[in-house]
Protein backbone atom coordinates (compact mmCIF):
# COMPACT_ATOMS: atom_id res chain seq x y z
CA UNK A 1 0.00 0.00 0.00
CA UNK A 2 1.27 2.96 -1.36
CA UNK A 3 1.17 6.34 1.64
CA UNK A 4 1.54 9.71 1.52
CA UNK A 5 2.20 11.64 4.77
CA UNK A 6 0.51 15.20 4.49
CA UNK A 7 2.73 17.77 6.16
CA UNK A 8 0.99 20.94 5.78
CA UNK A 9 3.77 23.62 7.13
CA UNK A 10 3.50 27.58 8.28
CA UNK A 11 6.42 29.01 9.21
CA UNK A 12 7.46 25.79 10.54
CA UNK A 13 11.05 26.53 10.16
CA UNK A 14 12.17 25.69 13.76
CA UNK A 15 10.45 22.30 13.84
CA UNK A 16 10.06 21.04 10.55
CA UNK A 17 13.50 19.37 9.89
CA UNK A 18 13.11 17.80 13.59
CA UNK A 19 9.71 15.87 12.11
CA UNK A 20 10.96 15.08 8.58
CA UNK A 21 14.64 14.00 9.60
CA UNK A 22 12.33 11.15 12.03
CA UNK A 23 9.75 10.03 9.52
CA UNK A 24 12.99 9.75 6.86
CA UNK A 25 14.95 7.26 9.03
CA UNK A 26 12.43 5.54 10.81
CA UNK A 27 9.80 5.31 8.54
CA UNK A 28 11.24 5.13 5.19
CA UNK A 29 8.30 2.63 3.93
CA UNK A 30 6.19 5.80 3.88
CA UNK A 31 6.17 8.67 1.63
CA UNK A 32 6.24 12.45 2.67
CA UNK A 33 4.99 16.00 1.11
CA UNK A 34 5.56 18.96 2.97
CA UNK A 35 2.94 21.80 1.51
CA UNK A 36 5.16 25.13 2.82
CA UNK A 37 2.01 27.15 2.13
CA UNK A 38 3.61 30.58 1.90
CA UNK A 39 5.68 30.51 5.12
CA UNK A 40 7.52 33.87 6.02
CA UNK A 41 10.12 32.27 8.01
CA UNK A 42 13.14 29.91 6.32
CA UNK A 43 10.76 26.98 6.03
CA UNK A 44 11.37 26.61 2.48
CA UNK A 45 15.37 27.17 2.75
CA UNK A 46 15.09 24.36 5.26
CA UNK A 47 13.32 22.50 2.90
CA UNK A 48 15.76 23.03 -0.27
CA UNK A 49 19.01 22.48 1.99
CA UNK A 50 17.90 18.81 3.05
CA UNK A 51 16.45 17.81 -0.37
CA UNK A 52 13.10 17.58 0.81
CA UNK A 53 10.29 16.56 -0.70
CA UNK A 54 8.17 19.30 -0.79
CA UNK A 55 5.90 21.87 -2.64
CA UNK A 56 5.84 25.77 -2.20
CA UNK A 57 2.30 28.05 -2.34
CA UNK A 58 3.84 31.38 -3.57
CA UNK A 59 1.51 33.07 -1.05
CA UNK A 60 -0.61 31.77 2.32
CA UNK A 61 -3.90 29.98 1.89
CA UNK A 62 -4.39 28.67 5.31
CA UNK A 63 -4.64 24.82 6.37
CA UNK A 64 -7.36 24.18 4.21
CA UNK A 65 -5.68 25.18 1.56
CA UNK A 66 -2.85 23.69 2.25
CA UNK A 67 -4.44 20.22 2.55
CA UNK A 68 -6.10 20.04 -0.41
CA UNK A 69 -2.50 20.73 -2.71
CA UNK A 70 -1.13 17.49 -0.51
CA UNK A 71 -4.22 15.84 -1.58
CA UNK A 72 -4.26 16.49 -5.38
CA UNK A 73 -0.98 15.43 -5.17
CA UNK A 74 -1.88 12.42 -3.66
CA UNK A 75 -4.30 11.71 -6.27
CA UNK A 76 -2.31 12.45 -9.02
CA UNK A 77 0.21 10.46 -8.02
CA UNK A 78 -1.98 7.58 -7.13
CA UNK A 79 -1.70 6.58 -3.65
CA UNK A 80 -3.71 4.12 -1.86
CA UNK A 81 -3.82 6.28 1.34
CA UNK A 82 -3.22 9.77 2.64
CA UNK A 83 -2.43 11.31 6.04
CA UNK A 84 -2.59 14.72 7.52
CA UNK A 85 0.41 15.42 9.76
CA UNK A 86 1.21 18.22 11.89
CA UNK A 87 4.50 20.00 11.05
CA UNK A 88 5.06 20.46 14.64
CA UNK A 89 5.56 17.50 15.84
CA UNK A 90 2.29 16.69 17.74
CA UNK A 91 1.91 13.54 15.57
CA UNK A 92 3.61 10.41 16.40
CA UNK A 93 4.60 8.11 12.87
CA UNK A 94 4.52 4.72 14.93
CA UNK A 95 0.78 5.04 14.95
CA UNK A 96 0.89 5.23 10.61
CA UNK A 97 0.85 1.69 10.66
CA UNK A 98 -2.11 0.94 12.40
CA UNK A 99 -4.19 3.53 11.31
CA UNK A 100 -3.19 2.28 7.80
CA UNK A 101 -4.32 -1.28 8.68
CA UNK A 102 -7.92 -0.37 9.24
CA UNK A 103 -7.87 1.36 5.86
CA UNK A 104 -6.36 -1.85 4.47
CA UNK A 105 -9.64 -3.82 6.24
CA UNK A 106 -12.03 -2.27 4.78
CA UNK A 107 -12.07 1.36 6.69
CA UNK A 108 -12.26 4.51 4.20
CA UNK A 109 -11.32 6.58 6.75
CA UNK A 110 -9.31 6.24 10.10
CA UNK A 111 -8.47 8.55 12.66
CA UNK A 112 -6.01 8.92 15.21
CA UNK A 113 -8.21 9.83 18.22
CA UNK A 114 -6.70 10.77 21.79
CA UNK A 115 -10.16 9.52 23.55
CA UNK A 116 -10.43 5.78 22.00
CA UNK A 117 -9.67 4.31 25.10
CA UNK A 118 -8.18 7.67 27.30
CA UNK A 119 -11.15 9.59 28.64
CA UNK A 120 -11.98 12.95 27.90
CA UNK A 121 -10.24 15.49 30.06
CA UNK A 122 -12.62 18.01 31.33
CA UNK A 123 -11.24 21.43 29.89
CA UNK A 124 -12.92 24.13 27.67
CA UNK A 125 -11.56 22.78 24.58
CA UNK A 126 -12.68 19.20 25.10
CA UNK A 127 -16.45 20.73 26.04
CA UNK A 128 -15.82 21.58 22.49
CA UNK A 129 -15.15 18.48 21.15
CA UNK A 130 -17.78 16.80 23.22
CA UNK A 131 -20.12 19.41 21.42
CA UNK A 132 -19.41 18.47 17.93
CA UNK A 133 -19.21 14.59 18.72
CA UNK A 134 -23.03 15.31 19.84
CA UNK A 135 -23.91 17.47 16.70
CA UNK A 136 -21.91 14.47 14.57
CA UNK A 137 -24.35 12.24 16.46
CA UNK A 138 -27.25 13.53 16.06
CA UNK A 139 -26.73 14.35 12.63
CA UNK A 140 -25.30 10.84 11.13
CA UNK A 141 -25.97 8.54 13.71
CA UNK A 142 -22.21 7.74 14.27
CA UNK A 143 -20.20 8.42 17.55
CA UNK A 144 -16.53 10.04 16.65
CA UNK A 145 -14.43 10.12 20.02
CA UNK A 146 -12.08 12.97 18.76
CA UNK A 147 -13.77 14.26 16.17
CA UNK A 148 -11.45 17.72 16.22
CA UNK A 149 -7.87 15.20 15.78
CA UNK A 150 -5.85 16.96 13.14
CA UNK A 151 -4.57 13.43 12.45
CA UNK A 152 -6.53 11.88 9.99
CA UNK A 153 -5.74 8.75 7.10
CA UNK A 154 -8.33 8.75 3.76
CA UNK A 155 -8.11 5.89 1.28
CA UNK A 156 -7.87 6.22 -2.46
CA UNK A 157 -11.93 6.47 -2.88
CA UNK A 158 -12.06 9.63 -0.17
CA UNK A 159 -8.80 11.13 -1.84
CA UNK A 160 -10.47 11.41 -5.10
CA UNK A 161 -13.69 13.05 -3.48
CA UNK A 162 -11.93 15.25 -1.57
CA UNK A 163 -9.51 16.61 -4.80
CA UNK A 164 -12.75 16.66 -6.67
CA UNK A 165 -15.18 18.57 -4.08
CA UNK A 166 -14.83 22.12 -3.42
CA UNK A 167 -14.48 23.42 0.41
CA UNK A 168 -13.82 19.83 2.17
CA UNK A 169 -11.65 20.84 4.31
CA UNK A 170 -8.91 19.31 6.75
CA UNK A 171 -12.25 19.74 9.46
CA UNK A 172 -14.99 17.93 11.28
CA UNK A 173 -17.64 18.93 8.84
CA UNK A 174 -16.36 17.19 6.66
CA UNK A 175 -16.11 13.91 8.86
CA UNK A 176 -19.60 14.48 9.42
CA UNK A 177 -20.31 14.63 5.59
CA UNK A 178 -18.53 11.34 4.87
CA UNK A 179 -19.69 9.27 7.06
CA UNK A 180 -23.47 10.91 5.87
CA UNK A 181 -22.94 10.38 2.60
CA UNK A 182 -21.51 6.79 3.56
CA UNK A 183 -17.84 6.81 4.38
CA UNK A 184 -16.47 4.29 6.84
CA UNK A 185 -14.75 5.32 9.59
CA UNK A 186 -12.46 4.08 12.46
CA UNK A 187 -11.19 5.20 15.13
CA UNK A 188 -7.18 4.12 16.50
CA UNK A 189 -5.77 5.20 19.95
CA UNK A 190 -3.18 7.69 19.73
CA UNK A 191 -1.41 9.73 22.01
CA UNK A 192 -0.14 13.35 20.90
CA UNK A 193 2.80 15.63 22.26
CA UNK A 194 2.08 19.23 23.06
CA UNK A 195 4.20 21.42 20.85
CA UNK A 196 7.52 22.05 20.88
CA UNK A 197 8.03 25.21 19.41
CA UNK A 198 6.21 28.08 18.27
CA UNK A 199 2.43 28.86 19.12
CA UNK A 200 -0.69 27.14 18.69
CA UNK A 201 -3.00 29.86 16.83
CA UNK A 202 -6.22 29.12 18.72
CA UNK A 203 -7.56 31.83 20.96
CA UNK A 204 -10.71 32.85 21.92
CA UNK A 205 -12.36 34.54 19.63
CA UNK A 206 -10.82 31.76 17.11
CA UNK A 207 -12.40 29.07 18.61
CA UNK A 208 -16.06 30.59 19.17
CA UNK A 209 -15.81 31.21 15.69
CA UNK A 210 -14.84 27.92 14.74
CA UNK A 211 -17.27 26.50 17.38
CA UNK A 212 -19.95 28.46 15.17
CA UNK A 213 -18.67 27.49 12.07
CA UNK A 214 -18.73 23.70 13.08
CA UNK A 215 -22.30 23.73 14.43
CA UNK A 216 -23.53 25.27 11.56
CA UNK A 217 -21.82 23.26 8.87
CA UNK A 218 -22.50 20.14 10.68
CA UNK A 219 -26.06 20.83 11.66
CA UNK A 220 -27.98 23.05 9.29
CA UNK A 221 -25.62 23.64 6.04
CA UNK A 222 -24.58 19.32 5.34
CA UNK A 223 -28.13 19.49 4.57
CA UNK A 224 -27.56 20.95 1.50
CA UNK A 225 -23.81 19.97 0.55
CA UNK A 226 -22.92 17.44 -2.33
CA UNK A 227 -19.96 15.09 -1.76
CA UNK A 228 -20.95 11.78 -3.38
CA UNK B 1 -44.83 65.24 -1.12
CA UNK B 2 -41.30 65.01 -1.53
CA UNK B 3 -39.53 68.18 -0.49
CA UNK B 4 -37.64 69.58 -3.25
CA UNK B 5 -34.23 69.58 -1.42
CA UNK B 6 -34.52 65.81 -1.12
CA UNK B 7 -35.13 65.38 -4.93
CA UNK B 8 -32.18 67.92 -5.27
CA UNK B 9 -29.54 66.05 -3.13
CA UNK B 10 -30.85 62.71 -4.95
CA UNK B 11 -30.29 64.76 -8.09
CA UNK B 12 -27.11 65.83 -7.75
CA UNK B 13 -25.74 62.42 -5.63
CA UNK B 14 -26.50 60.76 -9.31
CA UNK B 15 -24.88 62.92 -11.37
CA UNK B 16 -21.38 62.31 -8.93
CA UNK B 17 -21.86 58.52 -9.13
CA UNK B 18 -22.41 59.10 -12.66
CA UNK B 19 -19.16 61.23 -13.30
CA UNK B 20 -17.10 58.62 -11.59
CA UNK B 21 -18.22 55.39 -12.76
CA UNK B 22 -17.47 57.08 -16.60
CA UNK B 23 -13.95 57.94 -15.11
CA UNK B 24 -13.13 54.57 -13.67
CA UNK B 25 -14.26 53.48 -16.75
CA UNK B 26 -12.01 55.62 -19.04
CA UNK B 27 -8.96 55.07 -16.94
CA UNK B 28 -10.03 51.33 -17.42
CA UNK B 29 -10.24 50.54 -13.94
CA UNK B 30 -13.75 49.31 -14.00
CA UNK B 31 -15.10 46.43 -16.12
CA UNK B 32 -17.95 47.24 -18.09
CA UNK B 33 -19.64 44.29 -16.92
CA UNK B 34 -19.30 45.75 -13.21
CA UNK B 35 -20.24 48.94 -13.87
CA UNK B 36 -24.17 48.33 -15.27
CA UNK B 37 -25.03 47.82 -11.86
CA UNK B 38 -24.32 51.25 -10.95
CA UNK B 39 -24.77 52.99 -14.30
CA UNK B 40 -28.99 51.72 -13.64
CA UNK B 41 -28.48 52.50 -10.54
CA UNK B 42 -27.63 56.38 -10.99
CA UNK B 43 -30.28 56.13 -13.77
CA UNK B 44 -32.64 54.81 -11.50
CA UNK B 45 -31.91 57.67 -9.05
CA UNK B 46 -32.34 60.70 -11.75
CA UNK B 47 -35.68 58.95 -12.14
CA UNK B 48 -36.73 59.03 -8.82
CA UNK B 49 -35.68 62.98 -8.42
CA UNK B 50 -37.31 64.18 -11.52
CA UNK B 51 -40.30 62.79 -11.02
CA UNK B 52 -41.48 62.47 -7.11
CA UNK B 53 -44.96 60.73 -8.53
CA UNK B 54 -43.30 57.51 -8.59
CA UNK B 55 -42.15 57.35 -4.95
CA UNK B 56 -45.54 58.79 -3.67
CA UNK B 57 -47.36 56.30 -5.67
CA UNK B 58 -45.03 53.30 -4.40
CA UNK B 59 -45.13 54.70 -0.88
CA UNK B 60 -49.02 55.12 -0.85
CA UNK B 61 -49.04 51.56 -2.14
CA UNK B 62 -47.14 49.26 0.47
CA UNK B 63 -48.38 52.18 2.83
CA UNK B 64 -45.51 53.94 4.11
CA UNK B 65 -46.29 57.45 5.17
CA UNK B 66 -43.35 59.41 3.40
CA UNK B 67 -41.85 58.63 0.38
CA UNK B 68 -38.89 59.09 1.24
CA UNK B 69 -39.10 56.25 3.38
CA UNK B 70 -39.88 55.02 0.19
CA UNK B 71 -36.53 55.36 -1.11
CA UNK B 72 -34.21 54.51 1.70
CA UNK B 73 -36.18 50.74 1.50
CA UNK B 74 -35.63 51.10 -1.89
CA UNK B 75 -32.15 51.31 -1.13
CA UNK B 76 -31.50 48.93 1.28
CA UNK B 77 -32.61 46.44 -1.19
CA UNK B 78 -30.97 47.31 -3.65
CA UNK B 79 -27.24 47.57 -1.81
CA UNK B 80 -28.54 44.13 -0.30
CA UNK B 81 -28.70 42.49 -3.45
CA UNK B 82 -25.34 44.18 -4.40
CA UNK B 83 -23.40 42.54 -1.39
CA UNK B 84 -24.65 39.39 -1.90
CA UNK B 85 -23.35 38.87 -5.06
CA UNK B 86 -20.35 40.23 -4.24
CA UNK B 87 -19.84 37.87 -0.95
CA UNK B 88 -20.98 34.99 -4.08
CA UNK B 89 -18.03 36.78 -6.23
CA UNK B 90 -15.30 36.40 -3.60
CA UNK B 91 -16.21 33.56 -2.65
CA UNK B 92 -15.76 32.46 -6.29
CA UNK B 93 -12.81 34.19 -6.58
CA UNK B 94 -11.05 32.40 -3.38
CA UNK B 95 -11.76 28.69 -4.70
CA UNK B 96 -10.25 29.84 -8.43
CA UNK B 97 -6.81 31.20 -6.27
CA UNK B 98 -6.83 28.25 -4.03
CA UNK B 99 -7.07 26.43 -7.06
CA UNK B 100 -4.42 28.47 -9.09
CA UNK B 101 -1.86 28.29 -6.16
CA UNK B 102 -2.51 24.23 -5.59
CA UNK B 103 -1.75 23.56 -9.51
CA UNK B 104 1.14 26.32 -9.52
CA UNK B 105 2.82 24.47 -6.37
CA UNK B 106 2.36 20.93 -7.53
CA UNK B 107 3.82 22.33 -11.09
CA UNK B 108 6.75 23.20 -9.34
CA UNK B 109 7.55 20.34 -6.54
CA UNK B 110 10.74 19.94 -5.17
CA UNK B 111 10.25 16.28 -5.50
CA UNK B 112 13.71 13.24 -5.66
CA UNK B 113 13.56 13.26 -9.62
CA UNK B 114 12.87 17.06 -9.74
CA UNK B 115 14.62 18.56 -7.62
CA UNK B 116 14.86 22.10 -7.48
CA UNK B 117 11.92 22.69 -9.55
CA UNK B 118 12.22 25.55 -11.97
CA UNK B 119 12.98 28.49 -9.81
Amino acid sequence: MKILIIIPAYNEGENIERVVENLKNNYPQYDYLIVNDGSKDNTEEVCIKNGYTFVSHPVNLGLAGAFATGIKYAQLNKYDAAIQFDGDGQHEPKYIADMAERIQNGADISIGSRFVSEKKPKTLRMLGSNLITTAILLTTGKKIKDPTSGMRMYNKKIIDVLANTLDLGPEPDTIALLVRKGAKIEEVQVTMYERIAGTSYLNLPRSINYMLRMFTSILILQWFRKGK
Amino acid sequence: MMPLSLRLALFIVSVIIAIFVFRKIRKTQFVIEDSLYWIFFCVFLLVLSIFPGISIFFAGLIGIESPANFIFLVFIFLLLIKIFFLSLKVSKLQTKLEQLVSKYAIDNAHTQENNGGDK
